[in-house]
């Protein structure tokens, strides 16, 4: 059971949030939420606010047994009132020009960033750095005034020499900076098709040096070209500052890509996301799945860099909620957001409390399931079974990763069909194909595509 | 002498030639290290100028530091949501009073994050305040700075700054974003612009961290100059690299005026080489065409004269032997004409280049006679042009020598007389015999020959050209064979001073006959 205290609330209308590339279905989640008790304070509410849902796996718990449960929060962005009230975007593109970018994929990346920028409008700021064994900041930073220079610049690069990421993405930084600004969308888009090798070249370095950037409010959304891209950076950057990413297995994909990445860029609705979920006596947190997150003792905090509009953003927590025999309902945890709300420039609180009811029959736990929640949760867990599976074919262990495979297959089926969901048995489908393509032929395509569904379900990417 | 000729030349054109090249090698050489060190000054003051902007950023990023430690409260919560805030930060802490780390502590709260940290940065933990700044000796946790030290084979940033409460409040600086500042000073690499360098910055192990200009050193190249950066940063390194050709650009205008200077130089003293040595040609050649000439004119001239003489010599057995007037004519023309052919024959021996081959025919004879023999076909032509012969003649000894090598130095200084100096009217043989020693003086009051000619006389075909010669015919080597002749004798013929004419005195040793 959930209530909520809150300084302002928003309604659950029913929401519908795309999914990711496989998006078979589109969820309606908002049926399953009725048992959700909605506290509506005094009239009217905000239109132009983030919606918050706080829900339990099991809501309703066997009385006297220790039990795990996923609690999911999140927040789904409003519509944009108004497209052309949109928040301007500061957006710098890091375009791989190395030896590797050598002819097609050059000329669609090209291609891909003049459409791109051709959306621009003219509160927007946008900049073109290029890296080969250096960085060339093509056009700096500047206000969208000149679409001719900025394609002529686009239109000298040239492909040649190694791959100085780390300085790319430093350098486009910088660029952002110069405009930095809360009233602006601050974004480096990175294509690149290649690994580092001048500078920093660990997933390790470019994920702190995203989560760095994401402390600033830059994001960083990573586009790897082709195969021959080091996935585990490449997802690490894009990971740790909150940005997108996506795996264009030729040039001819980035046009559609950069098409999405750009609808996100434009639906920005909030900005600098905090999560604080503290927990009661009544339960601990165990981990949280999918997202970068620090749990210090019974309080959860994360941060999200932005929200899009219409999009849901979650953060699944697995606890532990404690056996008791005193009490029927106990409150386990509150939550705790503040957003700055890019659409009407003010800082929004959003409060929800959630409680577990005790109970004697295991049926009303059934009945009382929420199986959206517990579909997410068992995802994220597959999820980090593929992972492992992954780091086995890493390790030369092609049995071993192939019965991994299997396994979570066999698992994400069971599940699927217990709660009814086409979601997990499309996963299911997704680790037994994945597990035919361990050969070293088309393992290295197989590792980008699950790294591209993984990154996608654990950031909930809309695209 | 032409040989000698030749290595004078050759020493006139080569030494300076010599010279000159060892001239433009070292000024050259010079001029290269000039300009490298010119250049590596430059390469270092650019550098100077990199690390002084990276020490201006350094030190505004410091002070942030400070302020970031400084304005929080020592408490772990304010200092966790400020971790999250923070780009600079990766995990704060806080060392309290006693110089014991207070925050993080491994217990229920810690993060996997924060746990993490404590494992990273155990052996600063072990001793009692870790941190002390350099001139901080009685209060500890004062100050602020940088520590660094190595994990997981990389070099990383701690920065601490004490508290107004007495602790340290410190921080695990994000070494990504450290390097990231750095790159944000460091300049990129312009598309358009010219490669002519490369800036590394490189880390503790040698590996670039990040690097501009267009020019892209081959594998394993020395830098051209190397420094280091500013403390935290010590063991991080900013190299400079350029074409090796760039290194010589600054001099190649210096350099290519010198050696065109150096070349126009050659090519002046090649020239006067040449120059001379064909003005030296064609005077030798010119000598060797009158040497020619009259050689071919001597050998025409030697048959008829062989029988001018053979039929002089009939004759006079066919004349009247008592007709005396008869008889001194006809032993005129005999005289004359054997006088003549010994003429024609030195000519030929002399044109021959081959003078060794005259050989002394020394015969018993008074010295006196020969003179007196000398004067006497002059005689008619002395009187003609009214020049009064003086004889001082002291040799009438006999002794052995070559009375026709002598008769013909005399009769060449007379027929001299004649021809040069008839203006002076006054002709004056003196002869002289001490021991085997004899000396004749031939003087005339004629014009006289100047100092700084009386060697060029006895040069082949150099006679003197001014109003004494004009107008007399000569072939130029009398004087040359004259003293050859004198010294093939064992004497010589020099010009004497004299203040009245010319004097030259013809010394030639004899033999005594034995009693």
């Amino acid at each position: 059971m959930t209530t909520c205290f809150s300084k302002k609330i928003s309604i659950g209308t029913t929401g519908k949030y795309p999914r990711h590339l496989i998006k078979s279905s589109v969820t309606v989640f908002g049926g399953i939420l009725v048992a959700v008790i909605l506290c509506q304070p005094q009239s009217v509410q905000a239109a132009n606010q983030a919606k918050l849902d706080v829900a339990l796996s099991t809501p309703v718990i066997l009385r006297g047994s220790v039990q795990t449960a996923f609690l999911k929060v999140s927040l789904t962005g409003f519509p944009v009132p108004d497209a052309r009230l949109r928040t301007p975007v500061n957006v710098a593109l890091v375009i791989d020009q190395s030896g590797s970018m050598q002819g097609e994929k050059m000329a669609r990346a090209k291609e891909a960033a003049m459409t791109a920028i051709d959306r621009l409008g003219p509160n927007d700021i946008v900049s073109v750095v290029a890296y080969d064994s250096t960085v060339h900041v093509v056009v700096p930073a500047t206000k969208m005034d000149d679409r001719e220079r900025i394609h002529t610049a686009i239109q000298s690069l040239y492909p040649t020499g190694s791959t100085a990421l780390f300085a790319g993405v430093s350098k486009g930084a910088r660029e952002v900076r110069k405009f930095k600004s809360d009233n602006r969308v601050n974004r480096i888009i990175l294509v690149s098709d290649g690994l580092a090798n001048v500078g920093p070249d660990s997933p390790e370095e470019l994920g702190n040096l995203g989560r760095a950037l994401a402390s600033e409010g830059i994001s960083v959304t990573t586009i790897g070209l082709g195969d021959g891209y080091n996935e585990d950076l490449m997802v690490a950057l894009a990971g740790a500052s909150d940005g997108n990413h996506a795996f264009a297995e030729t040039g001819s994909d980035l046009a559609t890509i950069f098409s999405h990445e750009f609808g996100d860029l434009f639906s920005v609705v909030a900005k600098n996301i905090k999560f604080k979920i503290r927990f009661s006596e009544h339960a601990a947190p165990l981990r949280v799945l999918g997202r970068i997150a620090r749990i210090n003792g019974q309080t959860v905090s994360s941060r999200l860099t932005q929200l899009y509009a219409s999009q849901e953003k979650f953060l699944l927590v697995e606890v532990k909620v404690s056996p008791t025999y005193t009490v029927e309902k106990g409150e386990i945890a509150s939550v705790d957001i503040t957003y700055s709300n890019t659409v009407d420039n003010v800082t929004d609180v959003l409060s929800k409390n959630v409680s577990v009811t005790y109970t004697d029959s295991w049926s009303t736990v059934e009945d009382n399931r929420n199986d959206d929640v517990m579909v997410a949760g068992i995802e994220l867990v597959a999820t980090e079974a593929q992972k492992s599976a992954i780091l086995l074919r890493d390790q030369g262990k092609t049995r071993e990763a192939e019965a991994a495979l299997e396994k979570n297959a066999l698992y994400l089926e069971n599940a699927g069909k217990k709660y009814k969901s086409t979601k997990l048995k499309t996963r299911a489908t997704q680790n037994r194909s994945a597990k035919k393509n361990l050969a070293p032929s088309q393992w290295r395509k197989q590792r980008k595509m699950m790294y591209d569904d993984n990154f996608a379900l654990e950031n909930q990417q809309a695209w | 002498m032409k040989k000698r000729l030749a290595i004078v030349l050759i020493l006139i054109v080569l030494l300076p030639l010599i010279a000159i090249a060892i001239l433009g090698i070292k000024v050259a050489r010079d001029d290269r290290q000039l300009m490298t060190q010119q250049y590596r000054r430059m390469v270092d003051s650019e550098l100077a100028g990199t690390l002084a902007l990276i020490e201006t950023a350094l030190g505004q990023r410091t002070r942030q530091f400070e302020k970031l430690c400084s304005q929080r409260s020592p408490s772990p919560n304010v200092l966790r949501d400020a971790t999250d805030a923070e780009p600079f930060v990766r995990q704060f802490f806080i060392v309290n009073k006693e110089g014991k780390l207070a925050y993080p502590v491994n217990d229920n709260n810690a993060s996997e994050a924060e746990q993490a940290f404590l494992k990273r940065t155990a052996h600063l933990w072990t001793q009692r305040f870790p941190f002390r700044s350099s001139n901080e000796k009685t209060m500890p946790n004062t100050g602020s700075g940088f520590h660094t030290y190595y994990w997981n084979r990389g070099l990383q940033f701690v920065f601490w700054a004490g508290h107004q409460s007495g602790q340290v409040i410190g921080f695990e600086v994000e070494k990504t974003m450290l390097l990231a500042d750095l790159i944000d000073v460091l300049p990129q690499t312009d598309l358009q612009g010219i490669s002519d360098k490369r800036v590394r910055l490189t880390s503790e192990n040698g590996k670039t961290l990040y690097q501009y200009g267009g020019f892209s050193p081959a594998a394993r190249t020395a830098p051209i100059s190397e420094q280091a950066l500013p403390p935290p940063f010590g063991s991080w390194r900013l190299q400079y690299f350029a074409p090796q050709q760039l290194k010589s650009t600054g001099l190649a205008t210096s350099t290519i005026s010198t050696l065109m200077l150096i070349g126009i130089l050659l090519l002046v003293v090649l020239a006067l080489g040449a120059y001379f040595l064909l003005a030296y040609n064609r005077e030798s050649q010119l000598a060797m065409q009158q040497v020619n000439f009259v050689n071919q004119v001597s050998h025409e001239l030697k048959t008829p004269l062989t029988n001018i003489r053979m039929y002089a010599e009939l004759l006079a057995d066919q004349l009247d032997q008592d007709d005396d007037i008869q008889q001194r004519y006809i032993r005129n023309v005999t005289t004359e004409s054997q006088r003549l052919s010994r003429l024609i024959q030195n000519v030929l021996s002399f044109a021959g280049s081959n003078r060794n081959r005259l050989v002394l025919r020394p015969s018993e004879g008074c010295l006196d006679d020969v003179i007196t023999a000398s004067l006497a076909p002059f005689r008619p032509a002395l009187d003609r042009l009214s020049i009064a012969v003086e004889t001082d003649l002291n040799a009438a000894e006999l002794v052995i020598f070559d009375t026709d090598l002598v008769g013909q130095v005399l009769t060449n200084l007379i027929s001299n007389v004649e021809k040069y100096a008839s203006s002076g009217q006054r002709l004056r043989i003196q002869s002289n015999l001490n021991g085997t020693h004899a000396r004749i003086r031939v003087e005339d009051n004629g014009p006289g020959i100047a100092p700084h000619q009386r060697q060029k006389i006895f040069l082949p075909f150099n006679r003197l050209e001014n109003q004494i010669t004009e107008g007399a015919t000569g072939t130029g080597i009398g004087l040359t064979i004259s003293r050859s002749l004198a010294r093939l004798h064992g004497g010589d013929l020099c010009v004497l001073n004299s203040t009245m004419g010319a004097l030259f005195e013809f010394q030639f040793s004899v033999k005594r006959i034995m009693p």
